[in-house]
């Protein structure tokens, strides 16, 4: 028997869902993005305390690179995760969640370091915050709403992480963390066009 | 004793399903070394002394061939129904036209703000 209904689409209604659910949210990360890039080709000059400063004074791009690693390797984690669920092998998908959840972790701190050494400023850079600059309005908006998304992510599959080891835990979950997969897959995808168009646009 | 048979509400895997993820880990490992070659690719552009029109092209298709690689492997639409892969194309199209749209209304150096004479800070070396 199968672990899902059957539907008209032949499509679980909820991986249906997700998916109608990424492409809105493929609308909204490109209004965000698009608004950053606007922003920063009318208003070329970065000034903070009466100063035109470099952005890739702001920036620390082996920082950003790292974490842009890190986020890759969480989606494949994230891949064999969902693959050893459809192998039925909770013990595998468990630990490959758990990878998942610590290199999220890492990307989230690592953000969280790098906004912090951006509001405080360092000895070539002033601070940038979310109201000083223009600049510093649409980064934040940009990446701090794609921060919150992998700190849903993150709470979203830690839940399953702790889910898996209840009794309840079924055949029946197998999609629910597939659906779960999809959505992280999404925030690395969103982070994909994230770190050329917005960091390494800066440096060329 | 793997776990598959021990776990209660779970009957062990179809010998196709089984197959079929077997085939699908290794691609994953291929799928994650491609992208970290682009991403290195990427990086390796910011040196590179061409015209930055160039440059911008390259950054724009190797993030396209990743996000390709993600949607098509990673999120399994390769072996997904044609629907969703529609779907999602929808979502995007519309999501590029509204950055082409937007693009297009505020082109360069239209309303370059005022920065009342500030200094410009020099960029710092190495970076």
């Amino acid at each position: 028997m199968s672990a899902t209904a059957p539907t008209n689409t032949g499509i679980p209604n909820k991986k249906l869902a997700m998916w109608a659910f990424l492409a809105s949210d493929c609308m909204f990360f490109g209004t965000l993005i698009s608004t950053h890039l606007i922003y920063r080709r009318v208003n070329p000059d970065v000034v903070i305390d009466g100063s035109v400063v470099p952005v890739t004074n702001i920036f620390d791009i082996e920082l950003t690179s790292a974490s842009t690693f890190i986020l890759l390797m969480s989606s494949l984690t994230m891949a064999l995760a969902v693959s050893a669920m459809h192998k039925h092998n909770i013990k595998a998908a468990r630990n490959f969640l758990l990878g998942t959840i610590l290199f999220g972790s890492l990307f989230i701190g690592a953000q969280v370091y790098e906004f912090n050494h951006f509001v405080h400023g360092t000895d070539i850079a002033p601070s940038l915050t979310l109201t000083n600059t223009i600049f510093g309005s649409t980064f934040y908006v940009l990446t701090g709403t794609h921060g919150v998304h992998v700190l849903l992510g993150l709470i979203w599959l830690t839940t399953w992480y702790f889910f898996s080891f209840s009794k309840k835990f079924g055949e029946e979950h197998v999609m629910d963390v597939e659906i779960t997969g999809l959505y992280w897959h999404f925030v690395d995808i969103v982070w994909v066009l994230i770190f050329p168009l917005v960091y390494i646009l800066e440096y060329i | 004793m793997s776990e598959t048979t021990v776990k209660s509400g779970f009957s062990p895997a179809s010998k196709e399903m089984l197959d079929g993820e077997s085939k699908r880990y290794f691609t994953f490992f291929n799928v994650i070394l491609t992208l970290i070659v682009l991403t290195f690719l990427e990086l390796i552009l910011i040196v590179l002394p061409f015209h930055h029109i160039v440059l911008l092209t390259g950054l724009i298709v190797l993030s396209l061939i990743k996000f390709v690689l993600v949607i098509w492997y990673f999120m399994h639409l390769k072996w997904d129904q044609i629907f969703l892969t529609a779907l999602f194309i929808l979502g995007l199209v519309i999501a590029t036209g509204t950055v082409a749209a937007l693009l297009l209304l505020f082109p360069a150096g239209e309303s370059v703000m005022d920065n009342g004479g500030a200094p410009a800070v020099e960029a710092s070396a190495g970076q």
